[in-house]
This record gives C-alpha cells, structure tokens and sequence, in this order.
C-alpha cells in the first residue's frame, strides 16, 4: 500500500491510550499535527511523553482510541508500510541518542540509507532535490549547519552529548521526514547546544515539518505553537 | 554491502575473540574435510585402478629383498629394490605347470634431476617386451611396444616430467619417449622403463652398484622381480613348486590388495569420524555464536527497525555477515585444507604403501564445492533460530538503549 505523505495533515490522535499490563501510562490523548506546526508536549518524568512519541513514531502499538497517519488510520497498515513510514515519513530523535558506536558520525547520519528500498528512491526523488545520490553530500550539509564540520569522521564516543544529539538530529532529517519527533531535544544540554537544537528543530519545521517533541524545559515549550499536558506525576 | 562489511570489521574489532573463532572454526571444519576427502578419493580411485591395471597375479622377489619392505611398499609403492638374482630362474619358472604367463623386470637405480630430466624422484625399471604383458595395455600407442624397446628408447610413467619434448636425457644417455604409460596409482606412474637389456647396460656403468655385481654376478645373468599369472585352479599346487625353488619371496597381489582396502577402510573411516565430530563442532560453535550475537546486538537491531528497516532487512543483513564470516572461514579453509592434505598424503604414504590416483582439478573443485556448500548449510541452520529471534524485535526496544555496540 503507498502512503501519500504529502498530506497537510501528519498526525490525527483522537483518545489515544496505551497500557503495560494493567497500569495505563497514557489515557485519552487527542491532538492534530500539522505541517510547519510545533508542538510541545510537557508533564512530570514518568508521565508518558516518551511512550505518546514511541505511539506516534510507531515504535510502539497503541492499546486505545484512533491513530491517523499521513491520513491513513494506523491499523490499516501491514508492517511492511508502517516501516516504510518510519523510514520516509517519521524522522525520531530519541531521548538517549542512539547512535551505532561502530560508525562514525556521518555513517551514522546516513545509517538509514543502507535500507532504503527501490520505491522509496521514487520518493526521495520528488522531495530531496538530486534524489538519493545527493544524500551523502546533504549528510555532510547537515552536519556542517550543526557545527559538526571537524567531527564528520568522529566515532560517538569520541563526541560530547550535545554533539550526539546534533548528529542523531542530522540523522532524523536526512530524508526530510514531513513529521519530526523529538524527545527532550535540549536534555542535558548546556545553553549555547541547546540553543543550536533548537534552532534547527524550529527551522526544520519552518521548512515544512510538523515538529512534536517532548520537554521539560518551559521556556523551549512556550516557543511551540500548541502545548499538549501529560499530567499525573508518577 | 559497504554498511555490512563495517559492521562485520567493528565486529571483528570489538568482538574479535568470537568472530575469529567462527572463522577458525569454519576454517577448521572445512579444511579436515577437504584434506580427508581428497585422500579419500585419491586412495579410492588408485585402488579402483590398481584392481584393473598394471597386475601380475604374483610378484617374485629375492627372499633377502623384502626383508625390510612390506609387500604393500613392493607393490604399490615401486619401492627400490638393489636385490638381484639369476635370470635361470625366470626360465625356470617359466617353465613350471601352472605357470600362465611370465616376465621378468630389472629394476635400477632411482633417478633424479642429477642424472636426467625427470624432476621426481623416479624408478629406472628394465622390461622383458617379448614377455611383458603388463606395460603395453597402459600405452597410449599400444604398437609402441611390438618390436621391444631400442637402447635410447623409453617409456615414461604419467607423473614423470621433463619429457614434455618427447625427448630427454637419461644417465648420460639421450633418450626418446616411445610412449607414456596411463596413470596407475602405483609407482609404475613415476617409472621410465627401458629395455631390460639396456637397464643392465645402465646399471653396470653405475660405479655405486660395483658391490651388487660381485654378489651376484654381472648384471646381464640378473634380473629383480619375476612377475607371472597362474593358470585358474592352479594356484596351491603352483604357490608350493615356487617355494621349493627356494630364496624367493612371493607376494600376492590380490590378497595385497584385499589387505590394503582393508586397512585404508579402517583408516579412513577414522578419519570421516573426525571430520564429522569437527562439523558438528563447527555447528554448534556457530549456532552458540550467532545465538549471543542475537542477544547482544538487540538493541542494534531495533533501533534499525525503528528507523525504518523490515524484518526481511535484518534477515539480509544477519545473513550477509554470516555469508561472510562463513566465506571468509571456507576461503581460508580451502588453502589449509591444500597444505593439509599435502601433509597427510607424506604422513600416510610414509606410514603405510597405498595406491594413490591424484583427482583431477574438475573432482578437486567439485570436492571444494561440495565441502563449502555443506559448510554454508551448517551457517544457514546456526542462523535460522537467531533470524527468527531478531525478527521478532520491537523498535520500541531502541528506546531503553543508549548508544548501541
Ligand atoms: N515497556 C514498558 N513496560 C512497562 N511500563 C513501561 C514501559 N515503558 C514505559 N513504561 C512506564 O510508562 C511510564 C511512562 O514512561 P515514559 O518513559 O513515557 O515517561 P516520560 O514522561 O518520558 O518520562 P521522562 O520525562 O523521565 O522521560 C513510566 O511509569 C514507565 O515505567
Ligand atoms: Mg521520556
């Protein structure tokens, strides 16, 4: 099934809700993203900003209410188009940044190229200009605008934090996802790094993106235009 | 590719304990049994063929020749034998009841690269061509032999080189190749044969064998080994005439052979015992190995699911390093397996005189072949339970991860 992923509309969440075993992390949740629209999603630690992410980045399957993607409903999907979601659609910055420490940082900006399929070229073609030749160049681009310049060729554990997270940022945005999610972006950060994610998650949604990222940082979530609350503090 | 080959080269790196030894074990593996099979095979095929050619029912000898050779080493091996004695026996066992058919060989000195132009070591052995029966269904011009054998005239065994010319030179002499003998797994495939006339005529110039003559007189009234076939039924009432003549050793050629396959059953069932308990070895190495890699390497591979990569990537990318672990192990393998069968046949034909037929290129790449496939299908079942195991992986596993590997 092809998933049109040009639709104005990324995300339709209506009652969303997921369980582990019988403790209800998430309950009820509804929201809308947009393209070019910034969310912010806040609440204590333990309160399910990173399970609501994983729901929507489809690392994880909802136990309640109504998920659309791309305007197709989530149940819809057999798993080889959910994959082909996240590898196109979805571009995920994880809370703990995840790079493959066998790589070095642009193989692990790139590391999603290695399993990109022969329809997905197609796509790429329309929405990066030069298609996936240009990626490795488009890699080093990235890179570079997050000041990475003189740690392209750096393994992850000869990087500070905050330049992981640059370059798992850089691996989020390779293939111009249309929906961007990001887990507490500027956690552990100092002012100046945090300063430089979010300036390109912002402009990244500027671009077209529609950005959700979870923070506990007030300041970054006043500057989203919608905020969404997950409450009870566990 | 460029993505597996550096995961596989980080895995060699951080793991490198782990996936040296499923190289060395597949390299093992492979090795044993490429080595054994080609001995298996060589040995097989040369005792196939020594059953069909190049025999006389029974071989005669001085009785103080065989003192320190087996008859397997007379047999099969063309071991050198300096012992002689009156060609007035031959003619008398020619001429008992029984008797078939008969003729005599002069056997000579071992020649090598000092003295002619095979490169070998190689067996100078004198023929009766009136009698002989035994040289001409070898030849590849069988009319080679009808007017015997010129002084200057040979006959060369398949493994003897240097005569590629058709001409040579062979104790100071200029010889030309009359004919070449077909591959018998025996020594008789690294002889040059000559008239027995001319052999005596060679070895009396020999000053070494000065000692030989005044034992047992001029070389032109000696020969070295009779060689007959007994009329059926004849056999016991012929085996106790030739042992009244006295001083001879006889040796039979089919309870020769029988004993030698025998033996060689025995050893090479020995031998595929080891190799089998190396592949089952090989096999659960790897199974354990791919088992843990599975486990160790889960938060890898979820987090490639949760950027995007199908189940059927993973299964690609776990096989693809497989492939090459296994490639690499079965490559490497292959070239020990070389050297080690080189070894093996030295230490096996040093121990014990058997008829060995080198298999030909195409049997020794379909061998390869065969050795490899059987190793690809033990890495094929030792991935099968791991595949299954990382296909099940959720993405949602790459959350609990920090960097990963
Ligand atoms: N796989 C799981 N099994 C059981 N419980 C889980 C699982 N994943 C998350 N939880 C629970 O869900 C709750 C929410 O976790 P989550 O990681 O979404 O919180 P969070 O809001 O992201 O917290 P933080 O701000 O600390 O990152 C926690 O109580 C956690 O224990
Ligand atoms: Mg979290």
């Amino acid at each position: 099934m092809a998933i049109a992923f040009n639709t104005q509309t990324v995300v339709s969440a209506e009652g969303l809700g997921r369980s582990f075993a019988s403790t209800t992390v998430i309950a009820d949740v509804s929201l809308k993203l947009n393209r070019q629209s910034t969310t912010a999603l806040v609440g204590p630690s333990g309160s399910g900003k990173s399970t609501l992410l994983s729901l929507l980045g489809l690392l994880l399957d909802k136990s309640a209410g109504h998920l659309e993607l791309f305007g197709s409903s989530v149940e819809s999907l057999d798993a080889g188009t959910r994959a082909c979601c996240r590898r196109l659609g979805i571009g995920f910055v994880f809370q703990h940044t995840q790079l493959i420490g066998a790589l070095r940082a642009i193989d692990n900006v790139l590391v999603q190229t290695h399993f990109l399929h022969a329809e997905d070229r197609k796509v790429l073609m329309t929405r990066i200009e030069g298609g996936v030749t240009t990626l490795p160049k488009r890699a080093l681009v990235l890179l570079e605008a997050f000041g990475l310049k003189d740690r392209v060729h750096h393994f992850p554990h000869q990087l500070s934090v905050g330049q992981k997270r640059r370059v798992a940022l850089a691996r989020a945005l390779l293939l111009k996802p249309p929906l961007l999610i990001a887990d507490e972006p500027t956690n552990d950060l100092d002012a100046i790094s945090a300063q430089l994610v979010c300036e390109a998650l912002f402009s990244a949604a500027a671009d077209g993106h529609a950005l959700i990222f979870a923070t506990h940082d007030n300041n970054l979530a006043r500057r989203a235009d919608v905020t969404v609350s997950l409450g009870r503090a566990i | 590719m460029t993505f597996v080959r550096k995961l596989i080269l980080h895995n060699l790196r951080m793991r490198w304990v782990q996936s040296t030894s499923i190289v060395f074990m597949v390299l093992l593996g492979v090795a044993v049994l490429f080595a054994f099979m080609l001995v298996g095979r060589g040995a097989n095929d040369g005792l196939a063929l020594s059953e069909q050619r190049a025999g006389a029912q029974l071989l005669l000898l001085p009785a103080k020749a065989g003192n320190y050779l087996s008859d397997t080493a007379l047999l099969f091996s063309g071991a050198p034998v300096h012992h002689y004695m009156s060609s007035e026996l031959f003619e008398e066992v020619r001429e008992l009841e029984g008797v078939e058919r008969a003729t005599f060989q002069f056997f000579s000195q071992t020649l090598d690269a000092s003295c002619c132009s095979a490169s070998g070591e190689t067996r100078l052995v004198g023929i009766d061509a009136s009698s002989d029966w035994l040289v001409a269904p070898l030849l590849d011009d069988p009319a080679a032999l009808s007017d015997g054998l010129a002084d200057g005239q040979v006959i060369i065994g398949a493994a003897v080189d240097g005569f590629e010319k058709g001409t040579g030179r062979l104790l100071n002499n200029d010889v030309v190749v009359a004919a070449v003998m077909a591959a018998t797994g025996t020594g008789l495939d690294s002889s040059i044969v000559v008239s027995a006339d001319w052999a005596r005529q060679l070895a009396a110039a020999i000053a070494g064998y000065q000692p030989f003559w005044e034992l047992n007189g001029q070389p032109e009234t000696l020969i070295s080994a009779i060689l007959l076939d007994v009329q059926p039924g004849r056999e016991e009432r012929l085996e106790a005439k030739l042992e009244a003549l006295g001083d001879l050793r006889i040796v039979e050629r089919s309870a020769v052979v029988a004993q030698t396959q025998q033996r060689l059953r025995a050893v090479f069932a020995l031998l595929a015992g080891v190799a089998a308990v190396m592949a089952l070895a090989s096999l659960l190495q790897l199974c354990a190995r791919y088992w843990s890699l599975s486990w160790e390497r889960r938060g890898e591979f979820a987090l490639y699911r949760a950027l995007g990569a199908t189940r059927g990537d993973l299964r690609r990318l776990i096989c693809g390093e497989a492939f090459v672990l296994t490639g690499a192990g079965a490559l490497l393998g292959l070239l020990v397996g070389g050297g080690l069968f080189a070894l093996l046949l030295a230490q096996l034909s040093a121990a014990e005189a058997f008829p060995f037929l080198m298999p030909s290129i195409a049997v020794i790449a379909l061998i390869a072949l065969a050795v490899v496939a059987a190793f690809a299908l033990l890495a094929l079942l030792a991935i099968i339970i791991p595949l299954q195991r990382v296909a099940r992986i959720e993405p949602a596993l790459a959350l609990q991860q920090t960097d990963i590997g």
